[in-house]
């Protein structure tokens, strides 16, 4: 099973991608050669998403919508209020349209479901796909999963960032409850400066 | 000037920590050179000709004198003894070595400095007026804006990986000394018919292959919707700007391909949809980043200046040049220039660098600022000092009297250092700088502008100059091309190509050649070249330079 990345740890995961070409291939009969399985956890490109849907009814888990990243998604409104989990899939780590596509899921379709990033992403970019409002990542590369618990580790044993002469010197500048970030992150969205002085 | 908080302290310290992972990785082999590269550019790290460069942010210009000492320590222990300052107000060490780049940063962080977001396709150092806070024709003053804008714009998660670079630059006063138009969201700070303060929004601007002056796509934005309306033009071009071809990626093509209006549409609708889920700045925020940037305890002087014909000509030239009038009675602004024809431009040795310390804090309640002019700003002088200023800054080669004239120049490092380079940019000049050794007839040309790139990214913002330069590659060969006619400040204008470019060697007489027909067409003496050129075209000035001999 491979492994992803889900709220900042390794675990195993059965979503499975069914690719666009399986999936229209058509038998003879007009029957296309995918067929869903009862219980089995299926990601379908959005084209396809529409036309197998209804195959699913009954179903206890319904498929999840694997989008391009640059999908436009006033396109698919519905299909994103029926999915329990929408993956994004980023064609390369140099292109960053996906995090905006993701932040626009939760803030403006209020998306609830599990939100993922895939494909072509570097250990290194997980952090600010999560403060985007993803919850998972799965990565190309197998390797990255090794390198991400890596940087994890390094992020654990950081010094102590304040040392108390300077907290002691900087009375006037001592952040209240300032989490490590001037944004906050798409679920709870803030101004630089909020909570950091006193008035 | 602004101070770190505990979380400034812990936003960079994490950055600091991360890279050095990330450079251990990369020098490992874990990290291929491939993923290595949006990581480290997005710390300021080139891989140059000779040595690699770190760019180093120096936010909307603001430097303290400590600052500026740990500056010259790395110079002095990291590089060659000098270092640059850029066209964006930024540092730049040309021969740092790979795998002491985490020493260096770890340096920066002591004295509240970094290098994030100075290079790659995020936002970068935000710029401003060099003279914030002190012009005489400031509205108000725009730097609360850009420390908040700095704050927001670093490591801001979605903004991170853009089609291409992205640069926000902001004024508060009638003058445009930051050439907003020039960048992709330029910002100038108003204030309504009410009284209420908000901005100018200007978007899509930028220089490069295809020079564009940004499009006014807001009259006026209330202060307290600043961040939601970046962010909804941020999110507009992150998600329709192009990202097929490099030099199709930047915001000015998006904007020019929808028309701004259509952007503007676009860019309005994405803010109202995020208009109740965006935070805005409350005013006792504002207030706080203001709070930072309040004037210094400045005495109760006299505006009157003693007779300076007792004093060297040198000196009185100075004045004339390199000294500006101050808000505030009894002090100056002064430039000290780094345009000593032994340096190139905007080059600063470590000496200098603990000297203007000095002299900061000395005259200028310890602070300074870059240009884009690529010099360095006392903006707190007393007049009763200047004498004084000046007596202790000539030895160290820092009152050059040429401030705005065309021996100010502007020069990107050019072929002599940068990769990207097509043709070397400094020993033109040197070239062109020979042929105008006459303080006097440099004076008599007034105020003209001088920028030379070495090569199409623009970095010395040639587009913009009165005279523009412009190395490019023919058949592996260096060749230059001139462009006339822009301008920044009051008006911005591009510059046109004046006609087909021209080896190193014929580039100073051209230039030569221009001028003359300046001074011989001018109404008198008070019309500027850039007037003359206005009204002339470019006619004359093309005939003189293909004349003949050419
Ligand atoms: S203009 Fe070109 S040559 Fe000059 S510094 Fe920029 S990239 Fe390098």
């Amino acid at each position: 099973m491979p492994q992803i990345i889900k709220k900042g740890r390794v675990v195993n995961d059965d979503w499975h991608i069914v690719a666009e070409e399986l999936a229209i291939l058509d038998d003879e009969a007009g029957r296309s050669s995918f067929v869903p399985k009862h219980g089995d956890k299926y990601l379908l490109p959005a084209p396809l998403w529409n036309t197998f849907f209804p195959q699913f009814l009954g179903f206890s888990t319904l498929p999840g919508l694997l989008l391009d990243h640059q999908v436009e998604l006033e396109d698919i409104n519905v299909a994103v209020s029926l999915v329990p989990i929408i993956a994004i899939r980023f064609s390369s780590f140099m292109d960053g349209t996906g995090f905006s596509t993701g932040a626009l899921l939760r803030e403006r379709f209020s998306f609830s479901g599990e939100l993922r990033a895939c494909g072509a992403i570097l250990p290194d970019q997980v952090n600010y796909l999560m403060r985007c409002g993803f919850d998972s990542v799965a990565f190309n590369d197998p390797h990255s999963v090794t390198q991400y618990e890596k940087i994890q580790g390094q992020a654990v044993e950081q010094p102590k960032a304040v040392a108390t002469d300077e907290l002691i010197n900087n009375t006037r500048n001592s952040p209240r409850n300032a989490s490590l970030s001037y944004q906050g992150d798409v679920s709870r969205p803030k101004t630089p400066f909020q909570r950091r002085f006193g008035c | 000037m602004y101070q770190y908080d505990d979380l400034d302290r812990e936003v960079v310290r994490n950055r600091v920590i991360q890279f050095k992972g990330q450079m251990d990785r990369f020098l490992s082999g874990e990290l291929s050179e491939e993923a290595f590269l949006p990581l480290r550019l997005q710390n300021g790290l080139y891989v140059q000709k000779h040595a690699p460069m770190l760019r180093v942010a120096i936010p909307y210009g603001m430097l303290s004198s400590d600052q500026l000492r740990a500056l010259a320590t790395i110079c002095q222990e990291y590089d060659r003894g000098y270092c640059h300052i850029t066209t964006r107000q930024n540092v730049q060490f040309n021969w740092v070595a790979l795998n002491e780049v985490p020493a260096i940063l770890a340096q920066l962080e002591r004295v509240e400095m970094h290098a994030i977001q100075t290079s790659g396709n995020c936002i970068r150092n935000t710029t401003s007026d060099p003279l914030a806070g002190v012009a005489c024709d400031e509205v108000i003053d725009p730097r609360p804006y850009c420390e908040i804008i700095r704050q927001w714009s670093s490591l801001h998660p979605e903004f991170a990986f853009l089609p291409r670079k992205f640069k926000i630059a902001v004024i508060g006063a009638e003058e445009d000394r930051a050439s907003i138009r020039l960048h992709d969201i330029g910002l100038k700070v108003v204030r309504s018919e009410e009284g209420e303060l908000g901005f100018q929004v200007w978007t899509g601007g930028g220089l490069g292959r295809t020079p564009m002056l940004a499009s006014l796509i807001r009259n006026f934005l209330p202060q307290r919707y600043l961040l939601g309306y970046l962010k909804a033009i941020l999110r507009v071009y992150n998600q329709y700007g192009r990202r097929d071809n490099k030099y199709k990626a930047r915001i000015k093509i998006l904007v020019s391909a929808l028309g701004s209006k259509q952007f503007t549409a676009q860019v309005e609708q994405e803010f109202e949809r995020n208009f109740h889920i965006d935070p805005q700045l409350s005013d006792e925020e504002i207030g706080y980043a203001r709070s930072f940037f309040s004037s210094p305890s400045y005495q109760i002087l006299s505006d009157d200046m003693e007779p300076i014909d007792q004093y060297p000509i040198a000196y009185q030239q100075w004045l004339a040049r390199n000294v500006r009038p101050h808000k505030v009675s009894g002090y100056r602004i002064v430039t000290l220039s780094l345009k000593h024809i032994s340096q190139a431009p905007g080059d600063i040795t470590t000496e200098q660098l603990r000297h203007i310390a000095t002299l900061a804090d000395r005259y200028s309640f310890g602070e300074v600022r870059t240009t884009q002019q690529q010099n360095i700003v006392l903006a707190d002088v007393r007049c009763s000092d200047l004498y004084e200023l000046w007596l202790e800054s000539e030895p160290k080669q820092l009152v050059t009297p040429t401030v705005g004239t065309l021996s100010d120049t502007v020069c990107c490092p050019g072929g002599d250092f940068c990769g990207l380079a097509n043709a070397r940019s400094l020993p033109v000049n040197t070239a062109i700088q020979q042929r105008f050794s006459d303080l006097k007839k440099v004076y008599g040309l007034g105020d003209i502008s001088l920028r030379i790139s070495g090569c199409i990214n623009a970095c010395a913002h040639h587009h913009i100059a009165n005279i523009g330069i412009l190395g490019i590659d023919k058949k592996g060969e260096e060749f230059y091309q001139i462009t006339l006619g822009g301008k920044t400040g009051y008006e911005s204008a591009i510059g046109k190509v004046l006609g087909p470019s021209l080896p190193l060697e014929k580039i100073a007489p051209a230039i030569d050649k221009i001028i003359q027909v300046y001074v011989a067409q001018r109404v008198d003496e008070g019309e500027t070249f850039s007037s003359t050129y206005e009204r002339l075209g470019k006619g004359p000035f093309k005939e003189a330079v293909y004349a003949t001999d050419y």
